[in-house]
């Protein structure tokens, strides 16, 4: 069936039109100065945000994480199937460009590291972090040679400590939704907050390996005819 | 405008732009680099905006993860793509195997450099020069002829001589395609004229590295392959 | 002119752009980079709206009462970062697989060949 050429334009039109009418809207102006002032106070740590995603919408995030992995799923499971590259040795052999990505791997897994750590104090928090860590693992994938990279870092034990903290993740926050949470401490302590620290470590690590896994796919597959 | 509306303005007034510019680009590449300018530009406007944690995930994840995947998965790894239209003498599969002339020519090269090509094929010129502008293909050989095949998009490298017959209405055949193609009884040859030219290899854009290493290795004097294989196919020493 | 009206211009401009691209460019992997655009469009009008007081939301001091920016749909839409580019990426294996099949990456030769 081809498409003919009007269908185009007449879905190019129809979209100025819901943009001008959604241009035209105007913002809403309920007094929402103070929100940010009450949710901390309820929850117990200064960065709002973490404590929005991860305790005052937390259903919402458990069931993103779960989307996250079935979609990580999904490409693994048509990534794995054929085709595969033989591991060839690294992609750079100049000794400049290999010192400067083990640099910059190394910096990137620290800040994983720091973000995922004291997501609730300050800005960060458990996605940021498993995004970082992920790349940290991309650029040193991409120096080492294939195989002896493969021998002491190989993804049988990350994949099964991917699937089981979705477990934990579910399991903590039924806790949460029963009420069952840690004292508070002090205020901007790094043990503050009830669940919320065990939260962030455990979607950072989820991420983190997802990405990780679905990096290593795209590397070893081959590409385009 | 007071003072820190006016840079939330700027900031976001460089996304479209950046957009823009990310769809007119013929190579993928080119494309895949306006993304990464996409997701900074994204991450310096909610900065601007008071939300640090998103601008934080978007500059990691917009900016550096997806570029750095896209990037290493279009590049090529340890071989490079070649892809070849049939023409006899030069490139042609008979049975299971390819064999001619810019086939070893290649293949050699690729021995002395340790990568090695790997060849696909197309059925009409004009998807493999597309497939060259946009990069997907790092060389073409075939019937492509050095003074009319050129273009910006693409660079020539000569490799053997031949000759051109050219129509007045601007029509014109190499000497090989009229012995052996399918053009043989179509093409009138009394009504064009003979001039020299060259059949060469297409390269893409970013592979400008390749093209001088293969330059200076068809030109140097102690290198015997280029010789030897001018003689095997074709009976010239030159 | 209002800023903010200025800035929600623009930004459904940027919508627009990544929806031109997806309907008139025939490259495959043109109209993905299109879509990836058009989502960053959308997460740029969640933050936009979240824009009061230009302020970080996060409070020093628990007893001081201040006004910052809205915390709530900046972290409804950074789940919603990840999860785009995961789904993205998704898309990126089934085009590579019917890229391999078709051996061609162009929108109207596919549909020549779906024929035969």
């Amino acid at each position: 069936m081809r498409i003919p050429f009007d269908i185009r334009k007449a879905y190019f039109a129809a979209a100025i039109v819901v943009a001008v009418f959604l241009a035209i809207i105007p913002d809403t102006e309920l007094g929402r100065e103070y929100n940010a002032f009450l949710i901390a106070a309820k929850a117990g740590i200064p960065n709002t945000v973490t404590a929005i995603y991860l305790e005052n919408r937390l259903y919402d995030t458990m069931f993103e994480v779960m989307v996250f992995s079935i979609s990580i799923t999904g490409a693994l499971y048509f990534l794995k199937k054929e085709n595969k590259f033989q591991l060839h040795d690294s992609l750079f052999t100049d000794p400049a460009t290999i010192i400067i990505f083990r640099g910059c791997a190394m910096l990137s897994f620290l800040s994983a590291c720091a973000l995922a750590a004291v997501g609730h104090l300050s800005p960060g928090g458990g996605f940021a972090a498993g995004v970082a860590f992920g790349t940290s693992m991309v650029i040193q994938s991409l120096i080492s040679d294939r195989n002896h990279l493969s021998n002491y870092l190989s993804m049988e034990r990350p994949e099964k400590l991917e699937k089981s903290s979705w477990i934990f993740i579910l399991a903590i926050s039924l806790l949460t939704f029963s009420e069952i949470i840690p004292p508070d401490g002090v205020w901007g302590n790094l043990l503050s907050g009830g669940w919320i620290p065990m939260l962030n470590i455990l979607i950072a690590i989820k991420v983190g390996l997802g990405t990780w896994a679905l990096s290593l796919g795209f590397l070893d597959h081959k590409w385009i005819f | 405008m007071t003072g820190h509306g006016l840079l939330v303005v700027g900031a976001v007034l460089l996304m479209p732009v950046m957009a823009f510019f990310t769809l007119r680009e013929d190579h993928i590449l080119h494309a895949i680099i306006g993304r990464g300018m996409l997701g900074i530009a994204a991450a310096i406007a909610y900065a601007f905006m008071g939300a640090p944690d998103v601008a934080v995930t978007e500059a990691l994840m917009g900016a550096f993860l997806v570029t750095l995947l896209y990037v290493v998965v279009f590049s090529s790894g340890e071989e490079f793509r070649v892809g070849y239209v049939e023409l006899p003498m030069i490139v042609s599969k008979e049975a299971e195997k390819l064999e001619g002339f810019a086939v070893d020519l290649l293949t050699e090269f690729g021995r002395k450099i340790k990568v090695k090509p790997n060849f696909v094929s197309f059925e009409s010129r004009q998807a493999l020069l597309e497939a060259v502008r946009e990069g997907y293909m790092d060389m073409a050989i075939g019937p492509f002829v050095y003074p009319f095949d050129e273009s910006d998009n693409y660079l020539t490298l000569p490799i053997i001589e031949t000759r051109i017959f050219k129509k007045n209405g601007g029509e014109w055949i190499d000497l090989l395609s009229l012995m052996y193609g399918p053009e043989n009884r179509t093409f009138d040859r009394a009504s064009a004229e003979m001039e020299k030219g060259f059949y060469s290899v297409l390269l893409s854009e970013d592979a400008h590295d390749l093209k001088d290493i293969l330059f200076s290795f068809m030109g140097d004097e102690e290198n015997i392959a280029v010789p030897e294989l001018k003689k095997k196919y074709f009976g010239v020493t030159k | 002119m209002d800023i903010v009206f200025l800035a929600r211009l623009l930004l459904l401009s940027v919508i627009l752009i990544g929806l031109w691209g997806v309907l008139y460019k025939k490259n495959l992997i043109m109209k993905i980079i299109a879509m990836d655009i058009m989502n960053t469009g959308a997460i740029s009008l969640f933050v936009l709206s979240s824009w009061q007081r230009s302020r970080a939301p996060v409070i020093a001091d628990s007893t001081v009462k201040v006004a910052t920016s809205d915390p709530v749909p900046q972290a409804v839409i950074l789940t919603a970062i990840v999860v785009g580019f995961s789904v993205l990426a998704l898309l990126v294996v089934y085009v590579m697989d019917l890229s391999r099949y078709f051996h061609t990456l162009d929108t109207d030769r596919i549909q020549e060949r779906w024929k035969s």
